[in-house]
């Protein structure tokens, strides 16, 4: 499954991109995301916890940094296996930020996929919320890039 | 698979004690159907499995002095749909269950395990929120009723508390000359889930002007699909094809549907405008002949 979406952040873009590139505090945005550590200059490890009502699935996530152009271009790409469940997913994401004046647009696209008692049982729930959990993502970006520029501002006035 | 214990209770008090004790970690078992599925995947954590087997009291289908239907929680759905009392009463009902999955399955699932395991992908729930049925939740800190319609909040999720047991679903009568009907599609085998289905009911008022319409989606997103506003605006208008027709064209504009392999978003947004439609005039047809009856 292909998710791609656009949205505009109320930050510059070198801004956008030291956040994205500031792996514990961006992926602190995914909602069940924990224990990051870094691997190397390039590889995270951590995990995500998924629950969906009753049922529940923990990933054991890595994610490397597959192409890095600053401040422009990132991609992504994201694996991730369940013990418990025996499911495997897969993602690779690729983020393109374009200047807008002092705003960033950011247009990324998601390859997801699902294999496993996950992707059989329920993979188009998994889906819907995949989509739902990048929508909350985005949000919590958005909020975690404009609290510091409110309190530069206060502190300016 | 993961460990679990199953305790087979004998009243439903006892499993009131069960589920309150160990909140989560407790899950009370119906026809098991969608249990034995999500255990054989390792997806459910639940340690306890609290068969609801030999709990008495849950499996009866009756009509109360109100004139509501009641159908217990582990009333399979093969007895509402061969049940006289409910072909009398309320034949939408008994003709909606009948459409669910194949015979076997029917024999098996239940009432209340239908409304509880919240598959999107289900029939029972529109057609049970358009009659506006409520669903009665029992746990140690009381009972409550909450209506069908509020019920499924998200994917595999309820309201219910986890120390919540459902006893029984109640079915309020069709006011006199209306007509309720509820229309499943299907786009694979016979047997399969629906992509789409649409429960619809009209109450005209006696002067051919609608008195209230009630149109639920189901299998389109996480939760049967009801538009509130779409439903209060056409109070009072005729009931002609035109106000059928504007109804179906917001249905179809303002539900965000899902992709899955029974459909894309974009095929499912075309099929709602063209079932809400016939749902619609199905509806208005059995009106047209209950209100000659009367
Ligand atoms: C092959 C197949 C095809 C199907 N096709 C369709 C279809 O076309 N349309 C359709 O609508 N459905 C379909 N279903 C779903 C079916 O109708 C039932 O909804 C489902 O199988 C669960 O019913 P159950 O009684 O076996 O519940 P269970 O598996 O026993 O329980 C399901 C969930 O509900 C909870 N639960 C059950 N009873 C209660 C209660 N009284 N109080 C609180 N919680 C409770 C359980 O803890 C569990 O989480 C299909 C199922 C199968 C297996």
């Amino acid at each position: 499954m292909i998710i791609s979406q656009e949205f505009t952040l109320n930050a510059p873009r070198v801004r956008v991109w030291d956040f994205f590139l500031d792996v514990p505090r961006s992926s602190a945005c995914m909602a069940g995301v924990e224990d990051v550590t870094q691997v190397d200059e390039k590889t995270y490890r951590g995990r995500i916890q998924v629950k969906i009502g009753p049922l529940r699935a923990g990933f054991s996530v890595t994610v490397e940094l597959s192409e890095v152009q600053p401040p422009e271009r990132l991609v992504l790409l994201v694996q991730g296996d369940d013990r418990a469940t025996g499911s495997l997913v897969r993602a690779v994401v690729s983020a393109l930020l374009q200047p807008q004046g002092g705003r960033t647009l950011v247009s990324y696209q998601m390859d997801l996929s699902i294999r496993g008692a996950l992707g059989r049982f329920g993979g188009t729930v998994i889906q819907d919320v995949a989509r739902k959990m990048t929508a909350q993502f985005v949000e919590c970006v958005e909020r975690s890039l404009a609290a510091p520029a409110r309190v530069d501002g206060r502190q300016d006035g | 698979m993961a460990e679990f214990a199953v305790v087979e209770p004998g009243s439903v008090d006892e499993v009131l004690d069960l589920l309150a004790r160990h909140g989560e970690e407790a899950k009370p078992v119906a026809g098991g159907t969608w249990l034995a599925l999500v255990l054989r995947q390792g997806l459910l954590w639940s340690s306890l499995l609290v068969s609801l087997r030999r709990v008495p009291g849950l499996a009866g289908i009756a009509v109360d002095e109100a004139g509501n239907l009641r159908l217990g929680a582990m009333v399979r759905l093969r007895s509402v749909e061969t049940s006289a009392l409910v072909w009398e009463r309320l034949p939408v009902v008994a003709e909606t269950y009948r459409e669910v999955a194949n015979v076997r399955v029917r024999y098996q699932a239940t009432v209340g395990g239908n409304l509880c395991d919240a598959d999107y992908a289900s029939d029972p729930p529109a057609l049970l929120a358009a009659l506006g049925a409520r669903v009665v939740a029992v746990s140690q800190r009381g009972r409550r009723e909450i209506p069908v319609r509020d019920f499924v909040v998200g994917h595999y999720q309820t309201v219910l508390e986890p120390d919540e047991l459902v006893t029984e679903v109640v079915v309020p009568a069709l006011p006199p000359g209306a007509g309720a009907v509820y229309l499943k599609y299907r786009t694979r085998s016979h047997e399969d889930r629906p992509c789409l289905g649409v429960a619809a009911v009209v109450v005209p008022d006696g002067s051919g002007r609608l008195a209230r319409a009630e149109v639920v989606v189901g299998a389109v997103a996480e939760r049967p699909q009801r538009l509130a506003e779409v439903l209060d605006a056409v109070v009072g208008r005729a009931l002609d094809d035109a106000t059928i027709g504007e109804i179906a064209e917001r249905y179809a504009a303002e539900i965000e549907p899902l992709s899955d392999l029974r459909g894309s978003a974009w095929y499912r947004t075309e099929m709602i405008r063209v079932f809400v439609e016939r749902a619609l005039r199905a509806a208005r047809a059995r009106a047209q002949r209950e209100g000659r009856r009367t």
